[in-house]
């Protein structure tokens, strides 16, 4: 479908709609919208607006609805395969300025906040209240754009991911409408669960201005170890076994020798240099948190474990953390004149241990450097490729072997993203995942936003 | 080691504060109370200190009735006991505040002393090392690490373009600055288990003071609040060249910037 670009009549038209200090088609701003984290090209909008209220948002999307202007909800830019870039141009609504905590419910665990606020100033806030809000994603994400992309974290295996703390969502439709949907209740059984419907949309069905978030209590006291191992696989195995046993770590990370060697680079975190288990338990008591590591001590011996160090303080647990937070932008940083491609495939719990071995032998033979590091415990492995930008055989390499990855995946009845969306790059691979179901999901698009504006480019394999 | 964290309850930084009628005071009414950011801090490291050894954090305050919650979040973080000192209707100033401390702390036993560096409320930087002084006791102020051993407390500090390493024996009173730790948040088991430490509640007249002497050497005169900040400006010209002869002169002529 052509969209229209904007016009000198049409940005005068828009900014008419908030104020003029809030709309601008300057150069900067345009190119600091036109990029996310991912290696992804940039393609700058044609103009940025920053709404401070739903009303604005739905003057705008009614406006841009009837002249078919593409329209893209931007958090603060930190995902990971595209899902923000506007390759059809038009204008970006960034939520920077509607960043408010609306109510803080503490006596029914739950918040209401816009989508700019940034997650960690939620829990900040809330430090004093015995509650948080779990997914941690890293970076600086927005709730908007964690809700938009299903975000989760390290501590997912643990407490779910976005989609299990959203019970209620006010949202703009591409026509303007303002709907409000879900409620308050802690359950409900009434008609269709529209949220799950928008989360994880990609801003390709509505802009979410207001979310009403489940909270939870933060951990009286928490327990972590490190436990190194002789190869991936027995790490892989290990988390296995893990899951297995009925124990639920609160987070169980799976770093390659390569991540360690550059958290010990960049972060001097002076750890051993092999495959890395990173395990931590919540709870509320000492003794429950020394038996699970008892079974767990045991489980990772079995598998071949050479150390197993607990009673990590906090400190050091934060630092491995924030290392952890940070690997992306260390793995850039470390390969200049590189662009890094981002695998996010996730499998079964029992088909973990062959993914990760498959994942490992394709780098191998691809000659080329790559970073395993993966929330294990939820079966989702990261595969951090280096390319040389512009260098073309190593992206034909890349680019096949990232395919035969997704199809492994697939065929193991896992997922070509566990959680950084589909954005840009795995619409190639919607078909293949979603058979007959894509075609559900084009008719739900088309319900929603008839003429397309919302997000375009994204999700669905076709053009734009 | 006994370790006394002083504590002040302050409006958060993100009220909205307007002055009273009286010009010398702030509107209280929408106010939100919390607890000094740095003695957040001071908490933290308190709690830090006990975990590695043995012994007991205690939270000193001066204030009203509603000081008690600010009270009750340290005490939800981990710490052990409470002692408010009730002011009346006594208005301190830094010294007097300084030695109503001081003469609550001669009454209970310390090894260390934790403040904030200063209140985010009045910025006056005086209660810690006015209290070590009147307790003669060495005081090292704004602290981003600190390490205890054979009885005496290292510190680093950061002054402009380094860091100080000090020490001094202990009892000694040191004050927080940011980045000495990442203060824990409170857990809800935590905040049921803070309901049922024990506070002591004391009126200023039983630390045996004499009340004239407390009384402020300094009084606000007046209150004002900060300017309002102007728009900015576009400045004129078709080249760049003209824009940066109109910004230089403005800098020169207006500003007076260069």
């Amino acid at each position: 479908m052509p969209f229209t670009r904007l016009d000198e009549k049409h940005k005068r038209s828009i900014r008419k709609l908030i104020s003029p200090d809030r709309f601008s088609d300057g150069e900067s701003h345009c190119n600091l919208h036109a990029r996310d984290q991912s290696f992804h090209p940039p393609c700058p909008p044609d103009a940025v607006v920053w709404p401070k209220t739903a009303e604005e948002v739905s003057q705008i999307l009614a406006y841009a609805n009837t002249h078919g202007i593409p329209i893209v909800g931007w958090g603060s830019g930190s995902s990971l395969e595209g899902n923000p870039i506007p390759v059809c141009g038009g204008v970006i609504l960034d939520f920077s300025e509607m960043n408010q905590i609306l109510d803080i419910r503490e006596a029914d665990f739950q918040v209401v906040v816009q989508p700019g606020l940034v997650y960690q100033d939620l829990n900040h806030a809330l430090r004093h209240t015995g509650l948080f809000f779990p997914p941690d994603p890293g970076a600086r994400a927005t709730i908007g754009g964690m809700i938009a992309n299903n975000a989760s974290g390290t501590r997912t295996v643990y407490y779910g991911s976005t989609k299990d703390y959203v019970l209620r969502l006010k949202v703009v439709m591409a026509n303007g409408d303002i709907v409000e949907i879900g409620g308050r209740s802690a359950k409900s059984s009434s008609g269709y669960n529209l949220n799950q419907l928008f989360i994880g949309s990609e801003g390709t069905l509505g802009i979410i201005v207001e979310a009403t978030l489940r909270l939870t209590g933060t951990p009286e006291d928490f327990s972590a170890v490190i436990a190194t191992f002789p190869s991936v696989e027995s790490a892989g195995k290990a988390v296995f076994e893990i899951r297995r046993s009925g124990l639920s770590p609160a987070a169980l990370e799976l770093l390659g020798p390569e991540c360690i060697e550059l958290f010990n680079i960049q972060a001097d975190l002076g750890l051993t240099v092999s495959p890395t288990l990173f395990i931590e338990f919540h709870g509320a008591s000492k003794a429950y948190m020394a038996e699970m590591i008892d079974i767990c001590r045991m489980i990772c011996e079995e598998n071949g474990s050479e150390q197993f160090e607990a009673g990590l303080g906090r400190q050091e647990r934060d630092r491995l953390f924030e290392a952890r937070h940070d690997l992306g932008e260390m793995i850039v940083r470390n390969h200049p004149g590189c662009a890094i491609l981002v695998m996010d495939v996730a499998v079964p719990p029992s088909a973990y241990p062959e993914m990760i071995g498959f994942a490992r032998r394709e780098i191998a033979k691809s000659g080329l450097t790559g970073y395993v590091f993966s929330h294990a415990g939820d079966g989702n492995l990261h595969l951090n490729i280096a390319g040389e930008t512009g260098n073309t055989d190593h992206w034909q390499v890349i680019d096949a072997m990232v395919l035969r990855i997704v199809n492994n995946a697939l065929s193991l009845g896992g997922t070509a993203t566990g959680e950084h969306g589909v954005g840009i790059g795995k619409r190639k691979f919607m078909e293949a995942e979603h058979g007959r179901s894509l075609e559900l999901m084009k008719r739900i698009k088309n319900l929603f936003d008839p003429k397309g504006i919302l997000n375009p480019g994204k999700i669905f394999p076709e053009d734009p | 080691m006994e370790i006394v964290v002083l504590l002040k309850q302050v409006p958060s930084t993100e009220s909205l504060v307007e002055i009273a009628a009286d010009g010398v005071s702030i509107k209280t009414d929408d106010i939100k109370w919390v607890m000094n950011p740095y003695d957040e801090l001071a908490v933290e490291e308190a709690l830090k200190i006990r975990e590695s050894g043995e012994g007991q954090v205690t939270i000193l305050t001066i204030g009203p009735e509603k000081a008690v919650e600010a009270m009750r979040t340290a005490l939800a973080m981990g710490a052990d006991k409470g002692v408010r000192i009730d002011p009346g209707d006594l208005r301190l100033d830094g010294l007097g505040t300084a030695k109503v401390l001081a003469a609550a702390l001669k009454e209970m036993p310390y090894d260390l002393i934790i403040a904030g560096h200063r209140a985010v409320d009045d910025d006056n930087y005086q209660a810690g090392p006015a209290v070590a002084e009147l307790l003669g006791i060495p005081n090292i102020s704004m602290v981003i690490k600190q390490d205890i051993s054979d009885g005496k407390i290292q510190c680093h500090r950061t002054v402009e373009g380094g860091t100080v390493v000090i020490e001094s024996p202990l009892p000694a009173l040191i004050t927080t600055q940011r980045g000495l730790n990442e203060p824990r948040y409170a857990s809800l088991p935590g905040i049921m288990k803070a309901k049922k430490k024990p506070v002591d509640v004391k009126p200023i007249a039983d630390l045996g003071l004499d009340e004239n002497a407390l009384a402020g050497k300094t009084t606000i005169a007046a209150l004002t609040p900060p300017p309002e900040r102007k728009g900015g400006r576009v400045l004129d010209g078709d080249t760049a060249q003209d824009k940066v002869t109109a910004l230089v002169n403005a800098l020169r002529d207006e500003a007076k910037a260069i």
